[in-house]
């Protein structure tokens, strides 16, 4: 392989396997080799997770709606930090992951059990699938989100049971049928949340209790068993590779590779690193650059790293997602954003344009980054720039100079090209 | 840029049409790209349209200066809350928490009541029409959400592009922008082939379009360049070079807008879309289809004030933009029209409702009144739902010929057909 094509393959990994390259990482591992960046960075095996108190110190539990608020832009800066400084990125970019796979809203949830599912996702990014699912079901924030607090076993609520099936575990085509959803949503009544103290009861007297049939079994079925019979029908794993394998490799999965993977994770006990390692050890892994666009929290944190202004952005600059689209903890409905290319809009690279605009460049970049095209461009990790990003850039070093703003308008001209725009 | 030969086709080939179908009428070619004066509206439907369905209707004439505000209505709006049949003991019985007593309705036909939050609709005169769904209903909110963006109910539908979008491409005569949402960012519902559809998530970011500023131009100028296709571009990249020639184009057509911050407008989500929109509208660069979103209306609990306040923010936005065209003298033109995923079960559960079959659409412009279509049964529930009297579609298909005057099927793959009375007079 030629120079630019290892460079543009270790880009790709950093890229998918979290959230870099950071300035300089590309250069750092072309010795390796793309391969041996993707064994270093499945051999992390750290898996971090916060209490509360270590976010909030000085806040409480309240029903102001002020706290609430600060809260909120802690936590979603929290999450942008430990995207770019977590030690174990592919742990990052998983957790990150199951927030937009397994959704709730802070619309309807408060902003400290919000946080409380994203540590939970930590917790359980890389681990036992079926675990997770039995956590985040009873967790606060997801009986809130999609009513199953409250829902009772004799008029139960089905919003949770027909998105746990059809979003979160079987799929659309998953094998359940309609009765099943109203059968599942017997089985996972009486779960209620208290508001005071954010903690979850489940009260017998308010469930349905007696035999249900769910997918031809008929039984007196407890919560754990229904997880764990939901989790091992053959469309889970499945379905779940599927929605992993388009966010992290790209829209194009084959049946074959698709029937592989999940094998993999059956084989696995339904353990989630052990699918990951399969999956971004694929050739097709590999040759999937910039296969799909960049959701604007992808795209934020990427373009933050290229103009030297580190971590995500202080908590009172939250705005910006909302501008591009993708606030987190409040995705636009319980399918979570779209992978497409509406990314790659028109009205995304207005949005992302007047954002950056924003921004001003620290000092220190002028020191770093010489008012070039090919210094601009690796410093946002683009080592295979297309004929026309060229041509648009060296058009700006023929026309604008030094001294009127051209180190400026290269980098925002390079954040918007379609190398940047896709991941 | 590669946009001009493709504007000079479809104007040819809207000559084409309207030529066909006027046979030739001078007046009909002038109005072809000509979205500014209203003298050229051609207004009417032939009244050939009105013929039995299996006679063969004569293409019917594009009225492409006229607009459309679609105000999707998200999460399934309960239509049977927004528009009430008056005296029925069947729905008093399912949802005895839900119902509003008839004499706080606002008669809309004599049989249905508007919800009294809508009065200021009403005042301008409102059309509903009822049992609007599928005729194999889904439950999920994204299974109906994307069918009615794409407007196609087959399940195993391959388009890529949404109804409102095939309908610009139908309205396109070239303009930078043809459908434009203003609901936070891009919908499936206007993705189009050859019109060029933009989603605004911030509808303030248009600044950057209008400053002079050398370097600011200088950043226009290559955001064209970066528009032209490389060889060694992926499918990926292909869909980011045309975002990149859109905003282009459309940043060249929004350049004079100047924004009024009209404070008659709330501030509301919705407020604020229509207050947006209206500007676009002032402007007049093309474009023909707004979508506008009000969200919330997935009242699983707490329906009964959840939905009276999302009828209101309906209301009071809506009244405010309508009052605002018949100023602008563009009342005549502009068609409010909702469209909303699924209604809601009829039982109602604790304190709301599941997701449901059927439900009602509300459109507000010229000369709407009364309810149209076939009032669903509600002793005939289909497991608890509302049984749709009319597809999807067939509400669609009544919007494209009966406003814009786009044959139906040219626009719906699976065909639709226009409600009766609904829009044509």
């Amino acid at each position: 392989m030629t120079t630019p094509e290892i460079r543009k393959q270790i880009a790709h990994v950093f890229r998918r396997c979290g959230f870099g390259p950071t300035p300089g990482a590309v250069e750092a591992w072309e010795e390796h080799g793309p391969q041996a960046l993707i064994e270093e960075l499945l051999s992390r095996e750290t898996i971090e997770y916060r209490t509360e108190a270590k976010l909030y110190d000085g806040f409480n539990l309240s029903d102001d709606d002020d706290d609430d608020y600060k809260l909120f832009e802690l936590a979603v800066a929290s999450i942008g930090n430990d995207m770019v400084h977590g030690s174990n990125p592919i742990h990052e970019r998983m957790s990150w992951y199951w927030s937009t796979h397994l959704t709730s809203s802070n619309e309807r949830a408060d902003s400290a059990m919000m946080w409380r599912q994203y540590q939970l996702f930590r917790q359980h990014a890389l681990g036992h699938f079926p675990t997770l699912m039995r956590q985040v079901t009873t967790d606060a924030a997801m009986l809130l989100y999609l009513d199953g607090a409250e829902s009772r076993g004799t008029n139960p609520n089905e919003n949770y049971a027909r998105e746990f099936l059809e979003l979160f575990t079987l799929g659309r085509n998953g094998g359940y049928t309609e009765d099943d959803v109203r059968a599942a949503a017997r089985i996972l009544s009486g779960w209620w949340v208290d508001w005071e103290t954010a903690e979850v009861h489940y009260k017998a007297e308010q469930a349905y209790t007696r035999p249900v049939t769910f997918m031809g079994e008929r039984r007196r079925w407890n919560l754990d068993e229904f997880i764990e019979f939901v989790c091992s029908r053959p469309s889970c794993a499945q379905h779940v590779t599927t929605r992993i394998y388009h966010h992290l490799v790209g829209p194009d999965l084959t049946d074959d590779r698709r029937d592989e993977l999940a094998a993999v994770f059956v084989a696995n006990g339904m353990e989630i690193k052990p699918l990951i390692a399969e999956m971004v050890r694929g050739d097709d892994f590999l040759a999937a650059t910039h296969s799909r666009a960049r959701q604007p929290v992808e795209w934020l944190i990427a373009a933050r790293q290229a103009l030297g202004l580190g971590g995500f952005f202080d908590p009172d600059e939250g705005w910006y997602l909302e501008v591009l689209g993708q606030m987190p903890f409040l995705p636009p409905n319980v399918a979570g954003w779209p992978l497409d290319h509406r990314w790659a809009s028109a009205s995304q690279i207005i949005a992302r344009t007047s954002v950056a605009m924003d921004w001003e460049m620290p000092e220190r970049l002028y020191d770093e980054i010489e008012p070039t095209v090919d210094a601009v461009l690796a410093r946002c990790g683009i080592y295979d720039p297309s004929e026309s990003t060229q041509a648009a850039l060296k058009q700006i070093e023929a026309d604008v100079s030094e001294y009127d703003g051209r180190l400026e308008l290269l980098l925002l001209t390079a954040i918007v090209t379609p190398e940047f725009t896709l991941l | 840029m590669s946009r001009t030969s493709s504007a000079s086709d479809e104007i040819q080939r809207l000559n084409r049409r309207r030529f066909l179908a006027l046979l030739g009428s001078a007046g009909a070619l002038g109005a072809v790209g000509c979205s500014a004066s209203p003298a050229m509206q051609l207004g009417t439907t032939p009244p050939d349209q009105q013929l039995d369905d299996d006679v063969v209707r004569p293409a019917p004439t594009i009225n492409a200066d006229r607009t459309l505000v679609v105000v999707e209505l998200q999460g399934g709006n309960d239509g049977l809350a927004m528009l009430q049949p008056f005296g029925d003991g069947r729905l008093r019985d399912m949802r005895p928490d839900l119902v509003t007593d008839d004499s706080e309705l606002i008669d809309a036909d004599g049989n249905f009541g508007w919800h009294p939050n809508l009065a200021g609709l009403a005042g301008l005169g409102i059309a509903g029409v009822v049992g609007v769904g599928s005729n194999e209903p889904d439950f999920s909110h994204f299974e109906m959400e994307q069918r009615w963006w794409r407007g196609d109910s087959a399940e195993r539908s391959r388009l890529s592009t949404g109804f409102f979008g095939r309908l610009c491409d139908q309205l396109d005569v070239g303009a930078p922008v043809t459908g434009i949402s203003l609901s936070g960012g891009p919908t499936p519902a206007l993705l189009a082939d050859k019109a060029v559809t933009v989603g605004l998530t911030d509808p303030g970011a248009n600044w950057i379009f209008r400053e002079n500023d050398p370097w600011i131009t200088s950043y226009r100028g290559t955001v064209e360049a970066l528009a032209q296709r490389s060889a060694s571009d992926g499918p990926a990249h292909d869909a980011a070079r045309k975002g990149l020639a859109d905003m282009t184009s459309f940043s060249q057509s929004i350049a004079q807008m100047e924004s009024d911050g009209d404070e008659r407008y709330p501030w509301t989500d919705l407020g604020q879309q229509l207050r947006f929109a209206s500007e676009i509208m002032s402007l007049d660069v093309g474009v023909r289809v707004l979508h506008v979103r009000l969200g919330g209306f997935d009242t699983h609990i707490g329906q009964s004030w959840r939905h009276a306040q999302l009828m209101e923010e309906l209301n009071e936005a809506t009244t405010v933009f309508l009052d605002h065209m018949s100023e602008l003298g563009m009342a005549d033109s502009t068609m409010v029209a909702t469209t909303s995923e699924f209604g809601r079960r009829v039982e109602q559960n604790d304190g709301g409702t599941d997701h449901g079959g059927a439900s009602t659409m509300l459109l507000c412009g010229p000369g709407t009144n009364g309810i149209h279509g076939d009032a669903p049964n509600l002793r005939a529930l289909d497991d608890g739902n509302v049984v749709a009297t009319a597809r999807f579609e067939d509400y669609y298909a009544t919007i494209a010929e009966d406003w814009f005057g786009v044959p139906a099927g040219d626009v719906l793959p699976s065909g639709g057909d226009p409600i009766t009375g609904l829009l044509s007079a």
